[in-house]
Order: structure tokens, then sequence, then C-alpha cells
């Protein structure tokens, strides 16, 4: 059975990009939300096994969304997505128990090591 | 602080090498007089924090749908979704002109959302004190510029 994802991101550009990357390797995507608040709601229908989730979004940003979701399901596993990737930001993403960020533009190999990591240890 | 030269360099370098692995195309930097043309379509973000920037991007048509059609990996996106992928344009070149600086000058700064205006010109008014960089460049009829003004604050990290 295929590792299910949930993509939160408020760009077209990047959902695609994400879909054609890990469909054919393994996952698939069983919801998109374009922000926040429909990342919260999605969440609680579909139960993806994992969320890759943008910092920068309208409303609510990557880094509530991660913690509302993670008092919803501690369990949750989330892998960051940001433009902006450096060591503050990476620091703001540990301070709320996430391990794992990585850079736009996305590669492919980066994304699929990160989502293996994720999902045996996040 | 770190010299202020390594920091002027980073925009071109990030635009060059962003626009290339996104889109597939390589600019060719040009003189700002042959961007003065048509009308254009902009884009804009903002900086918070020690980097405290406002940045403007400007582009003709051919370059509009030049950067979306490379992005998309050929054609064309719904008409709704075009400036979608713009704004993604522009924060992710935007993006990792901030982190670069953030890096180089151990500093803190964040990015706003993009904003797409279209044909509508949003000045931000000239601050003769702050820090100005234009960067203008063509692929085959397209012209792309940043406008980028900016200044240190520094006690920028505190308020983030």
């Amino acid at each position: 059975m295929s590792t299910t994802i949930m993509v939160v991101d408020d760009s077209p550009f990047a959902s695609k990009q994400i879909k054609d990357i890990v469909e054919d390797n393994g996952y698939e995507v069983i919801a998109y939300a374009k922000d926040g608040e429909e990342a919260i709601e999605l969440y609680k229908e579909q139960k993806p096994d994992i969320v890759i989730l943008d910092i920068i979004m309208p409303g609510i940003n990557g880094l509530e969304t991660a913690e509302i979701l993670k008092k919803q399901d501690p369990e949750v596993k989330i892998l960051m997505l940001s433009s902006l990737c450096d060591s503050g930001t990476m620091d703001e993403v540990k301070s709320i128990g996430v391990k794992h960020l990585i850079p736009k533009p996305l590669e492919a190999d980066v994304l699929l090591a990160s989502l293996e990591m994720v999902s045996k240890f996040a | 602080m770190e010299d202020i030269r390594d920091i002027l360099r980073i925009p071109n370098r990030e635009v060059l090498s962003v626009t290339k692995v996104l889109t597939g195309l390589e600019l060719e930097k040009t003189d700002s007089n042959h961007c003065t043309k048509e009308k254009v379509l902009t884009v804009m973000i903002h900086t918070r924090g020690f980097f405290l920037a406002n940045i403007k991007c400007e582009m003709d048509r051919d370059m509009f749908d030049r950067i979306i059609s490379g992005m998309y990996g050929g054609g064309m996106p719904p008409d709704d979704e075009q400036p979608l992928y713009m704004n993604e344009y522009m924060n992710i070149v935007c993006g990792r002109i901030v982190s670069k600086v953030n890096a180089l000058t151990n500093s803190v700064s964040k990015l706003s959302i993009p904003e797409y205006f279209g044909e509508n010109d949003p000045d931000f008014g000239r601050d003769e004190q702050a820090y100005h960089i234009l960067l203008a460049y063509r692929h085959g009829q397209g012209f792309l510029r940043f406008i980028i003004q900016f200044e240190f604050q520094q006690n920028g990290g505190e308020d983030i």
C-alpha cells in the first residue's frame, strides 16, 4: 500500500511539482490544501501518513499550522518546505518539534530522501 | 558587518541560478535602458528584519509567458493560475536572496507573501538613504528587471 501524503502550499506550481515527483515513487497524494485553515480541516478528514507543508502562506502560516496539527495529533509526520531556508528558519522549525525542512526550489532526490526519513523517524 | 560588496553580489547570482533551475531559461544581463518598451507586469515582495527591503520584479508579457511556461514544463497553466506561478517564482528567487544575506550577515530577516499587480505599478517610493540595486535581463525578445531598495536595520531581528 502507498504512503499517503497531503500537500499544503498556496502555489499550484509546488503542488504539481511534488505530485509529479512522488507519485512515481511509491507515494500517493490524497489531499491538497492551499492554506493552513484548509489543511487543518482536511487532515482530520483524510488522515494522511505525511503532511508536506510550506512555511510562507497567506493566513495561518506553515509554522502555525504545524503547531496546530501537532496539538491535534502528536503523531503527525510533517516535512516542511520553504524558499527561506537558513539556520534561523531551521531553529524555528525545530522549536515546534518538526525535524525536517527542505529548500525550494525542490530537488527530486532531496524530497524523496526526506520523505523516507520522515516516514521512518519523524 | 560583512563587506557590502559581498551582499550586493547576491541578488544577481540568485536570479540567474534560480531562474535556470525553475524555468530552464538562461537570462542574459543587459542594460536597463533596453527595458523601457511597452507595458510591464509587476510582482512585489517585502522583507522585514535586519535586511529590510522592497523588491519589485517587472517584466513584459513575453518574459512572463517564458517564465511560466518553463515552470509548467511547456504550455501554460490556466489563466487564473498564472499569477500564482509568478508569485512562486518571486517567492523562490527572493527567498534564496534573503537566505544568503542572512547566512552572510548572521542575521534574521523574513519574507512577505508576494503580491502580483499585473499592469498596475505599485511604486514604493525612493528612499535616498537606502541602497538600490537595478538588475536587468533579457531572453530572446523578453525583458525582466529586479528593483531592490534595502537598508540594514540594526535591531531588526527583535520584532520578527
